[in-house]
């Protein structure tokens, strides 16, 4: 792993282990729900400190899907009430996440009020890492009640409207995140503006676009840049370059496994707005980790 | 108040790890000299022989300070250092004894990048947070700008007209990336329409701040910088607003973010002579009149 992504990592280590900092400072840990609200609901400018007010933003930001959809698609009043709901869908299962996780704090208290805290916060963090990964991502991303619904909710004629909206959404996140990738690459070796135009080209052509857009967008384009065959990305660099690309890139490789885990990997040969009709994809989905 | 406290509350965290985030690798080898620097270091050990000096106790604090960085930085800098003289090698064809000219009198820019950062560092050190930026430079960039004032009585008018074009290719590209991150981040929670993504874009390019690429690289697209909102809210819709309004923006940053110091990885220049050549190689032919073309240059009439 790369500097940066280790000041990423370190970052998000120092988050999770915050309130030791805060009790160490106090001389003793106060563990409380809006301790644990906190963690869940107010990281990387996610929103409010609490359930309540998280909940408020997340029916907001279901309107705004919603918009977005009608916008392209034209929906009836009908299509709307369908969608919402699967959208509401999508909010619940998160609480009740939430609550999941809420409970097991409530469990672990004693063993955090203890010598050994630490191991009860890195179990409890466990859960509360991929809740703060959603809020951060967003609920309604590709893998959610309300994208899933879309293919039985929209006409033959809105979703191929719908689709290309996404699309070109996903395009321009996709090239964000490359961008990102290799200005950040840059730190390391720096390119001329010719090679820069080729890599990024050679990476939009190449690389495929993560399944939850969120905080590991470039983490994801770096893996997958670590995982070109040479012959494809070698012509990009010079010799002497391409010694320390490839050291660069090595040290990337090996994530993969956490990034399916997490979700966050690129689905294999699978369109996720295919019309209902098709049933391979759904096939394949329940197949997966 | 609950963003200044969580922003305080995150630092403290952030500050405890900082030797995790900005320590090299211990297993590192150590950074052999840049190969342009070695006469220089050749004639300090003749003199160090002469008259060995005592182990230098540090003076006072900032020579403390200075130690500190030099031993936790200095291989990085050396290889930043590096990895630049060859953007420089390659854009302005030198030749290995140009680039051994042009190694020897940038130093000072190495040098005075390496002060530059040296203030930063201590000013991070001793708690001085500077809100408005200063310190969270693009170390790359200092550098190059460095050299480029090191480099003006070495480098031909067409040499440095060559490299001040890759430097402002370069920073037009961060800034675009950092640009279309930053509208990215904000279109997954705001859901952006494509006319709104274009509004936003000329606003962040016209109100453009040198510290967001620190945010957008050091925190992986996490955290919002500073922006200008009131000339971004009239192009949201109430919703949009309402969710906006609820993002903390960060106007501070914590840690010292000689940015990037620590993803630069040991670079060594090599000079076998086709080390500029890609693997679709031009015929020996092509190759002798693409050097014959080269122009002449400055450091080899000297």
């Amino acid at each position: 792993m790369s500097a940066a992504s280790d000041s990423r990592w370190a970052l998000v280590l120092a988050a999770a282990l915050w309130p030791a900092f805060v009790g160490s400072a106090a001389g003793q840990i106060e563990w409380t729900d809006e301790n644990l609200d906190q963690q869940v609901f107010n990281r990387g400018g996610g929103p409010g400190g609490n359930a309540a007010s998280a909940r408020k933003e997340l029916d907001r930001s279901l309107l705004l899907n919603i918009q977005d959809i009608d916008r392209v698609c034209k929906l009836t009043e009908a299509q709307k009430k369908k969608l919402q709901l699967a959208g509401r869908g999508d909010i619940k299962r998160f609480f009740d996440h939430y609550e999941a996780v809420r409970q097991k704090f409530q469990r672990l208290k004693p063993r955090l009020q203890g010598d050994n805290w630490q191991e009860a916060w890195q179990e409890l963090w466990q859960d509360i890492s991929p809740l703060q990964m959603n809020l951060q991502s967003g609920l309604f991303h590709e893998d959610s009640l309300l994208h899933k619904s879309l293919r039985h909710t929209l006409t033959a004629e809105q979703l191929p409207r719908y689709q290309a909206q996404a699309e070109e959404r996903r395009r321009f996140h996709h090239r964000a995140s490359i961008e990102l990738a290799v200005n950040s690459f840059e730190e390391s070796m720096p390119l001329r503006d010719a090679q820069r135009q080729e890599l990024i080209a050679l990476l939009l052509k190449e690389l495929k676009p993560p399944r939850k857009s969120g905080r590991y967008e470039v983490y994801v384009v770096n893996v997958q840049m670590s995982l070109l065959p040479d012959d494809k990305l070698k012509p990009v660099f010079d010799r002497t370059q391409w010694k320390m690309v490839r050291a660069h890139l090595d040290m990337y490789k090996g994530n993969v496994q956490w990034l399916k885990q997490s979700g966050q990997w690129p689905e294999d040969d699978e369109d996720v707005d295919a019309p209902p009709a098709d049933a391979k994809p759904a096939a394949k989905r329940a197949n997966q980790p | 108040m609950n963003c200044l406290r969580a922003g305080v509350l995150f630092a403290v965290a952030a500050l405890a790890l900082l030797p995790f985030l900005e320590v090299p690798a211990a297993d590192e080898k150590p950074a052999a000299p840049a190969k342009a620097a070695r006469p220089a270091q050749k004639k300090a050990a003749a003199a160090a022989k002469e008259a060995p000096p005592a182990p230098k106790k540090p003076d006072d604090q900032d020579d403390a300070f200075a130690q500190q960085f030099e031993q936790q930085f200095g291989k990085q800098f050396q290889y930043l250092y590096r990895t630049e003289l060859h953007l420089l090698r390659v854009v302005c064809k030198l030749t290995k004894a140009q680039y051994q000219k042009v190694a020897a009198d940038g130093e000072p820019a190495l040098k005075a990048t390496k002060q530059k950062f040296l203030g930063y560092w201590r000013d991070q050190q001793q708690g001085k947070w500077d809100r408005s930026g200063k310190g969270q430079a693009d170390l790359r960039e200092t550098l190059s700008a460095e050299l480029e004032k090191a480099l003006q009585k070495t480098l031909t008018p067409e040499q440095a007209a060559a490299y001040k074009k890759e430097r402002d290719l370069r920073t037009a590209a961060q800034r675009r990336a950092v640009v279309r991150t930053l509208i990215a981040m904000m279109d997954r929670q705001l859901i952006l329409t494509a006319e709104q993504r274009d509004k936003i874009h000329e606003v962040l390019d016209k109100n453009w701040n040198d510290s967001w690429y620190t945010y957008v690289v050091r925190f992986g697209s996490n955290y919002y910088p500073e922006m200008p909102d009131a000339k971004i809210l009239p192009i949201l819709n109430e919703d949009q607003k309402t969710i906006w309004n609820g993002r903390q923006k960060i106007n501070f940053l914590f840690g010292f973010h000689g940015l990037g110091i620590g993803n630069v990885l040991e670079f060594e220049e090599t000079w076998d002579d086709d080390v500029l050549a890609k693997p679709a190689q031009p015929t020996p032919e092509k190759k002798a009149v693409k050097k014959s073309k080269q122009p002449s240059n400055k450091v080899e009439k000297k």
